[in-house]
């Protein structure tokens, strides 16, 4: 896991900042390529699972303008994916640490600003 | 089911959080959100309340500012995800300032504030 | 079981004490500080129910001339402010 690192590089050259999270420091800037290199320095690699997630994550961040909280993530995953998908153990499988945090800065969110 | 951790560190103290601003002119109404978010992040979603200017809040249809600002209307919505229900509103300022139940968001419920306070160890304002 | 409830602002610029007339219980107190204190001259805190108890913070009433209705505004310096916080189960601030 890189620690502090703040730019990301695209295959085109595009150079994209990072806060000191590790969070885009332009949402906007957000691509599904953004998030594999993000992935890919970190260490992770991105299956249908996770991008599953992401995307229920953005979408998410779009009806409540917020990034969702571990509780609230696994509310909102089992209301959509089901009863199996909505734990926070199947969560902690996908994005081992912290998912709220790990996810949400692979989608592309700010950081959950509920989580302490 | 829920993600219980620390949930420990608040569960002898019952908190009520009241809203009294207007959602878009302060930051008062998101702050005041925030906290209720934490305590619900804690295993203990606090009770809200929506009180004088702060029924404003519950007005359905609201966007963002001209500028692209955050209101508070999405978070609002949003409250349900963190067991944070329903919004409780005052009926009385909610009829001196011309409005009617209709024009809230879903998920409001008219409070009896008195008894709400005294249900509450905690009591919180924004 | 009762609660303090903390008014700071000008009864006439904000329509507080008929929002707080739903919000108190019997024995709750009310104290009222800072521009607060101008509701405890004169007939405004009327609207407010009978089996509550009122105060104004002394310093505060002293600083802006406010002499409180005697018979239904008591008052208090800091140490009774304090002693009525402690002696409550809850704060609520209506600022």
């Amino acid at each position: 896991m890189t620690q502090n690192m703040d730019t990301l590089t695209l295959a085109d050259g595009t150079s994209i900042a990072l806060d000191s999270d590790g969070h885009l420091q332009d949402l906007e800037r957000w691509s599904p390529e953004v998030a594999r290199k993000m992935a890919e320095h970190e260490g992770r690699e991105l299956t249908p699972a996770h991008w599953e997630i992401i995307d229920l994550l953005r979408d998410f961040y779009t009806r409540f303008e917020m990034a969702p909280a571990m509780r609230a993530l696994v509310k909102t995953t089992r209301q959509q994916l089901g009863e199996e998908k909505g734990t926070s153990i199947y969560l902690m499988s996908l994005f081992p640490e912290s998912p709220a945090r790990v996810a949400a800065r692979l989608a592309g969110l700010p950081r959950p600003t509920n989580c302490l | 089911m829920y993600d219980r951790q620390g949930s420990d560190i608040m569960n002898s103290r019952s908190i009520l959080v009241i809203v009294r601003h207007p959602p878009h002119g302060t930051s008062w109404v998101r702050e005041g959100l925030e906290a209720a978010l934490v305590g619900a992040a804690l295993g203990q979603p606090p009770t809200i309340l929506f009180s004088g200017d702060g029924v404003l809040a519950l007005l359905a249809h609201q966007q963002r500012g001209a500028l692209g600002q955050k209101g508070s209307a999405a978070m609002l919505e949003g409250l349900s995800l963190y067991d944070i229900e329903p919004l409780w509103y005052d009926q009385r300022s909610l009829e001196t300032r011309g409005m009617e139940v209709s024009q809230l968001m879903p998920g409001c419920q008219q409070a009896c504030v008195a008894d709400l306070i005294a249900r509450h160890d905690v009591v919180m304002s924004f | 079981m009762s609660t303090l409830h903390l008014i700071n602002r000008s009864p006439f610029s904000t329509s507080i004490l008929q929002e707080l007339a739903d919000a108190v219980s019997e024995g709750d107190h009310v104290l009222l500080i800072e521009d607060g204190v101008y509701a405890a001259s004169g007939t405004t805190s009327r609207v407010l129910p009978e089996d509550i108890e009122l105060w104004a913070l002394e310093e505060d009433c002293t600083s802006r001339g406010v002499t409180p209705t005697s018979d239904t505004v008591g008052t208090l310096g800091m140490a009774g402010f304090v002693a009525l916080t402690a002696s409550t189960d809850r704060t609520v601030s209506w600022f």
